[in-house]
């Protein structure tokens, strides 16, 4: 294999990955304005509850899965009533939620280690398929994440265009206090984000599980990744997102493959604080002018 | 004739700063309010009371027979009290259509917004050509029309319009003010409140003056109009304030 296309197809995984991290963190802070340290967490925990579901069932990993997506849409509701919305309202109450996230990721992880100890768990690969395209191969568990995940994203994104609750997300999103007073209660939305993005971190978690041993911690490294994904294209854009997701697996891939795994995150954080210095708003991202 | 909004004795305000000092008015079915006064004496945090999107501090607020303090304001919504805030900057993102819309959807009339959506079109020729372009691309006289016309597509039995021609240019304060006249016809209530004194008082049937948080002077819109009268809404009243 030539070192191009093993960059390629590690690209598309890694982005892939990053995508369904990024593309809730973005979905929730556009509407919340607060950024979910949780999500990675959560992310474990839908991976450790796959497994769960595939070991005691003897179900075919994808219903496991899809039984977890489910499961942890609960959960998701759950968190947003326990964590989000005692705090929303208040005074600086963006800051509280964010502490509570931040509280939740420690309560979720020595959940997990609680629950199912400390012994490496994998979840088997999704499907066997096998794809080569131009000297690239993809296979197995990165063949599905490299196609499924830029299908639920433009699912998440198809939704958000055409439905009638999508509607409702842009305008929060928009115009907190005027969608208001249109009637719009933000109760729901949150409700309904919150369970979508836990949905998508839960199918990030199993792809990784799949592909990596699980441990209670192997959240956190996505959720810095995605956080550097939302710098880059600007959160609260799922179009800035999704090149984001896809800019940082490359750099991400390239840099492992030319300075070698460890130098990789130094250089994806080297990338973030330039983009911080010099474009905070996000490369990508166009300021709506508001006359 | 009943009243379909009283405000009896409200008090509200931001921590330390107190904005309304037990203000009182009515609104009766059918009838149209204007509110006047210089900017910054509370005119907005008292609509923000009616709509609940302030919570005032004592005092009630009774609207179509029923005591508003424990409801949302998507509650106050579903019963028709619609609140087109000031200076709307919309939604920049959404197409005109889009916005009129979720108007409908969000206070549930999704079923009939089609005969809405033709009504509103009718009352506002202009958002018909603009339907599909963003409202953050429109001109600030358009904008105020698509606040209008959402207003208008939740079906209102009070609509509260807050200082719908702030910013517009004399020619264009004038076309809307036309196309609120044609609002008033749509709608059973109004409260209108604008910097444009004459205007106010030419679309309404009663006013009040707000200074320092509380009525100062009410009466017919049509009562005399002279510039003297018209000076003395303002000045007569900041005097009595006057130690």
């Amino acid at each position: 294999m030539s070192s191009l296309s093993v960059v390629l197809t590690s690209t598309l995984v890694l982005g892939g990955l990053y995508l369904l991290m990024a593309a809730g963190l973005t979905l929730i802070w556009s509407t919340l304005r607060v950024f979910n340290f949780g999500h990675g967490a959560l992310l474990m925990f839908g991976a450790y509850l796959t497994w769960t579901l595939l070991t005691t069932t003897g179900l075919p990993l994808v219903v496991a899965l899809i039984g977890a997506v489910v499961a942890m849409a609960a959960i998701g509701a759950i968190y947003e009533f326990l964590l989000v919305s005692p705090f929303i309202k208040r005074p600086n109450g963006d800051m509280l939620v964010m502490v509570a996230t931040l509280a939740a990721t420690m309560l979720l992880q020595s959940g997990a280690q609680l629950i199912w100890g400390p012994e490496l768990k994998q979840l088997p690969p999704f499907g066997q398929g096998r794809v080569e395209v131009a000297g690239s191969v993809a296979q197995g568990t990165q063949l599905v994440t490299i196609v499924l995940a830029p299908l639920l994203v433009g699912l998440l994104a198809l939704v958000l265009k055409r439905t009638g609750i999508g509607l409702t997300v842009r305008a929060l999103e928009q115009n907190r206090e005027h969608a208001q007073l249109l009637g719009i209660a933000p109760r729901r939305v949150y409700l309904f984000v919150v369970m979508v993005a836990v949905g998508l971190a839960t199918v990030a978690g199993a792809l990784l599980a799949s592909m990596q041993f699980m441990t209670p911690a192997m959240g956190a490294d996505p959720l810095l990744r995605a956080f550097v994904v939302l710098a880059f294209g600007g959160a609260g854009s799922l179009a800035g997102t999704i090149t984001g997701a896809y800019a940082i697996g490359l750099l991400e891939a390239l840099t492992t493959y030319y300075f070698g795994l460890s130098w990789s995150p130094v250089l994806v954080f080297l990338a973030m604080i330039i983009i911080m210095l010099v474009k905070p708003e996000g490369l990508l991202h166009t300021r709506v002018r508001s006359a | 004739m009943t009243d379909l909004l009283n405000v009896d004795t409200v008090t509200a305000g931001y921590g330390q700063a107190k904005v309304l000092r037990g203000i009182s008015l009515r609104v009766a079915q059918g009838e149209a309010i204007g509110l006047l006064g210089p900017n910054g004496h509370g005119k907005t945090t008292l609509l923000r009371c009616l709509s609940r999107l302030h919570r005032p501090e004592s005092g009630t607020i009774t609207f179509a027979g029923r005591d508003t303090a424990n409801n949302s304001p998507r509650d106050l919504v579903r019963r028709g009290l619609i609140h087109v805030p000031q200076g709307s900057r919309l939604f920049p993102q959404l197409s005109v259509e889009e916005a009129l819309r979720l108007s409908a959807a969000s206070s549930g009339h999704s079923r009939s917004w089609r005969e809405s959506l033709e009504r509103v079109y009718s009352v506002f020729p202009r958002l018909k050509e603009r339907r599909g372009q963003l409202t953050g691309t429109l001109s600030g006289g358009e904008r105020q029309m698509a606040s209008l016309g959402m207003g208008l597509m939740a079906q209102p039995t009070l609509l509260i319009l807050d200082e719908p021609t702030l910013g517009l240019s004399p020619k264009v304060k004038h076309e809307l003010s036309e196309c609120i006249a044609r609002v008033r016809a749509e709608v059973s209530s109004i409260i209108l409140v604008d910097g444009d004194m004459e205007l106010v008082l030419d679309l309404t049937d009663r006013y009040y003056v707000v200074l320092h948080g509380d009525i100062v002077q009410s009466g017919a819109s049509d009562a005399d109009r002279s510039r003297e009268a018209m000076m003395s809404l303002f000045l007569g009243g900041a005097a009595d304030e006057q130690p």
